[in-house]
């Protein structure tokens, strides 16, 4: 039963990396990003290959997954930079297939649908099972905290009042000299190259990764913890984020619950859920549970 | 006959009004220019009229009944026609389509009512396969005007209808507006050009500071000596 | 040569429908509906139920399957899309990827992810001129074109026709103009349903009909739409040609399985070089998010 408290745990922690990232990039910057799932798997596949076939050590292979992530999301964000929200959504979402597919297909790279094995593990040798899970589990521990400690002073910092000012009007940055897109791609950027690392914990965590781990339930999922969270808002992340995975988790019950589905209707009616409760956050709660705080200052010109 | 009644009308953005207490009336064959500094509220005052923008205060009144914030659509099939400043054309439709297009509250009279426009601005009858997007200035604006008039609307509230002509164009323009009280088509002008709108109009109206500044017959105006004081320099 | 254009118009006859109806939702409503792959998939299932289970000829299948979606597409629209109205940008988007699974999922609810075909007569490929035509396809490419002659005419003829090009081109100006927008949404709907139906319908006679169908093609109808110009209907119809062109040419240097990958490079080429597309209008700064 510990052993599974861990893990959930963990898993958490993994979608709470992909979360924190997606609220830097949407939540503060307000670029819509549906391509998670993709960058998450960008990562974890250049971390493995880095471990399995280039014989890298983990503390190189999770920066090179940051990287990878930065790059990609970089391009992305580049590629439909002048144009509305829409069109960032839309490459998103094709870059994210087009992984999907090359992760499938190019079997020689990525060991296609039966899976890459991961031998490497960014812990001592030795340990039990159990010292073992606590230990990964505290890593990404570390890991989120330092993320949050990051994104909450870039958030604090000079950089977030603009992300924040350029999400609610793109003109008004303008009009204060800052160059907008600079700061949406350099955003967007860093979002990627956490969820690079969020994809390379991951990898050395379940030590078998397939396409399939990778499909845009994860993506979806990441959304839903940003938004029941509340967007901008990184307190209201941690929240959401155990809240998602418990519903996801808790859904897994619904078994008992409902005889006579087998475990393939099972898990359709589980996203089923999970899809209607998105819709229904949107409708009726778009600011999340927790509401961000609105910047202490008074923009030039208002009335304090 | 038509008219269109504002009371105390305010309105503005997120709360905050640009104009309040602002009051006229438009019947049907007058032509009534509003005048006023930039950024007075004159588009805004259109627009709260039209119902593109919900008013704060106050209420507009078509022949006695009530239509305030009425959705824009309605009010056009009712027949008080917004012909805004910009994007006031389908540019990917060609130049009978937008006239068709504008002839949708009253279809059963669009041939009749396509000549008269076409009579009233000759220079768009060979234009008429061309697209919108392809027209110079002076031929949207025409467009945009004629569009409006094949709905066979009793008020028009213009926005600036020759912003960025030639003064010929600004001319002819407005003596065609001017004979629109002809069919008793009444007009709300807005117009940078204060001196020429005043030879054409019946009254006028000068908004600035937020609320109506003066207002009288087009001759009180056009003999009023600081007339300029009150456009802050921007005089035509 | 011969067959490939067959082969291209007979892929275009699977995207095209879907992308006019797609073009024409995104250039009214001002955003991107990433459900259309659902509802195509949504036809698929309908007009198999129709056809083997009800033993319906395909045709009438067909129909049968336009209509559920015109009505799946509005109800859709009514309950989720148009609440969030006056919503920014992402609330939209969200809800269309949240809303693609939740149909997607329930047709795995209730279908299950077996496979499964039409119940059509097997007939042999049709040979003319040195091409292999497979019946189905010919069928496929004869509905799609009939149907989008029909739109595109409508569309250029009739009032609403006229109408919605309006609305697609500037919807508050031709609110301005007294076009009610409120019906005018309803009548997209049920149109952009129905060819995302007759969309889904066709690509059950070449992809096997099971939920995750029209996931597969959305990155290709997305990109028809964009390439041929976001609001116009005969963009739509050009770019899903082009589209499926590159891909039957691509498609014989690498596996079929690209297909997405190759709408998604078409795509970024697309808005490197030409964002506003073939046909479409010059492009304004979009929804704010």
């Amino acid at each position: 039963m510990t052993f599974y408290l861990i893990a959930i745990a963990t898993s958490a922690g993994f979608y709470l990396l992909l979360a924190l990232a997606l609220n830097l990039q949407w939540g503060l910057t307000g670029l819509v990003n549906f391509g998670v799932a993709g960058l998450y798997a960008l990562g974890a596949y250049a971390s493995a290959l880095a471990t399995e076939r280039l014989g890298l050590p983990f503390l190189l292979a999770l920066p090179m997954a940051a990287l990878v992530g930065a790059l990609a999301a970089l391009m992305l964000a580049a590629l439909s930079a002048r144009l509305s929200g829409d069109y960032l959504a839309i490459v998103t979402l094709g870059f994210a297939e087009l992984i999907r597919l090359i992760a499938m297909n190019e079997d020689w790279l990525t060991r296609g649908p039966r899976g890459l094995a991961i031998a490497t593990r960014p812990l001592p040798e030795g340990l039990t099972r159990e010292a073992a899970a606590i230990g990964y589990l505290l890593l990404v521990l570390a890991v989120v905290a330092i993320a949050f400690w990051a994104l909450e002073r870039i958030r604090r910092a000079p950089m977030g009042r603009v992300l924040r000012a350029i999400r609610e009007d793109a003109l008004v940055p303008a009009t204060l000299g800052r160059d907008v897109q600079a700061f949406r791609l350099r955003a967007f950027a860093i979002g990627g190259a956490l969820m690079g690392v969020a994809g390379s914990l991951y990898a050395h965590w379940v030590l078998s990764i397939t396409p399939d781990h990778f499909q845009t339930p994860v993506t979806i999922i990441t959304w839903m913890a940003v938004v029941i969270g509340g967007a901008g808002n990184n307190r209201g992340l941690v929240l959401g984020a155990f809240l998602v995975v418990g519903i996801v988790e808790g859904t897994r019950f619904l078994g008992g619950v409902l005889p006579g589905l087998d475990a393939e209707r099972l898990s359709a009616l589980r996203i089923v859920l999970i899809g209607v409760l998105l819709i229904l956050a949107i409708r009726f709660r778009p600011q999340g549970l927790i509401a961000e705080q609105p910047l202490r200052h008074t923009p030039p010109g208002a009335q304090p | 006959m038509s008219e269109l009644t504002i009371n105390a009308l305010a309105a503005g953005y997120g709360g905050r009004a640009i104009i309040a207490d602002v009051s006229l009336r438009v019947s049907a064959g007058e032509l009534v220019a509003l005048l006023g500094p930039n950024g007075a509220g004159k588009s805004t005052l259109l627009a709260a009229i039209a119902g593109t923008m919900k008013p704060l205060a106050g209420s507009v009144h078509l022949n006695g009944r009530e239509v305030t914030g009425m959705d824009p659509a309605r009010l056009a099939r009712a027949g008080v026609a917004l012909v805004p400043q910009r994007r006031n054309v389908f540019r990917t439709l060609s130049v009978a389509e937008n006239l068709a297009i504008g002839a949708w509250p009253a279809p059963r009279l669009a041939g009749a009512r396509r000549d008269g426009v076409l009579a009233l601005f000759p220079a768009l009858r060979p234009a008429l396969p061309r697209t919108a997007g392809l027209l110079s200035g002076g031929q949207r604006q025409m467009l945009a005007l004629g569009m409006a008039l094949m709905a066979g609307p009793s008020l028009l509230l213009l926005d600036e209808p020759t912003a960025g002509l030639s003064p010929v164009l600004v001319e002819e323009t407005l003596l065609a507006i001017a004979r629109l009280r002809e069919a008793g088509i009444g007009a709300l002008l807005v117009e940078q050009n204060a001196r020429e709108a005043l030879r054409h109009a019946d009254r006028a109206l000068v908004l600035a500071g937020g609320g109506v500044a003066r207002r009288g017959t087009a001759a009180e105006l056009l003999a009023e000596p600081d007339l300029g004081a009150l456009f802050l320099g921007t005089a035509a | 040569m011969i067959q490939l254009i067959f082969d291209t118009l007979a892929t275009a006859a699977l995207v095209a429908p879907a992308a006019v109806g797609f073009t024409l939702i995104f250039a009214l409503l001002g955003f991107a509906n990433f459900a259309v792959g659902a509802v195509m998939a949504a036809g698929a299932f309908a007009a198999w139920t129709a056809n083997a289970l009800l033993g319906w000829p395909i045709s009438a299948a067909t129909a049968a399957a336009m209509l559920a979606t015109a009505a799946l597409v509005l109800v859709c629209d009514r309950a989720v899309f148009r609440p969030l109205r006056e919503a920014p940008g992402w609330a939209l988007l969200v809800s269309s990827v949240a809303l693609s699974f939740v149909i997607e999922n329930l047709l795995r609810l209730i279908f299950r992810a077996d496979v499964r075909g039409y119940d059509v007569p097997l007939s042999r490929p049709l040979i003319w001129l040195d091409a292999r035509i497979a019946p189905d396809a010919a069928w496929s490419i004869l509905a799609a074109v009939v149907t989008l002659a029909v739109v595109l005419a409508g569309l250029r003829l009739l009032p609403w026709g006229r109408a919605l090009r309006a609305a697609a081109d500037d919807a508050s100006l031709a609110a301005l103009r007294g076009i009610p927008i409120g019906r005018l949404r309803v009548f997209a709907n049920l149109l952009a349903g129905a060819l995302a139906g007759l969309s889904g319908t066709l690509a059950g006679f070449s992809l096997a009909i099971e939920p995750g169908l029209g996931w597969s093609l959305t990155v290709s109808v997305i990109a028809a739409a964009i390439l041929g110009g976001i609001g116009s209907a005969p963009g739509a119809v050009l770019g899903a040609v082009l589209i499926a062109f590159v891909e039957e040419v691509a498609v014989k240097f690498t596996t079929p399985a690209y297909r997405p990958g190759i709408g998604f490079i078409a795509l970024a080429l697309v808005l490197l070089l030409r964002p506003q597309g073939l046909l479409g209008k010059p492009l304004a700064a979009g929804r704010d998010q």
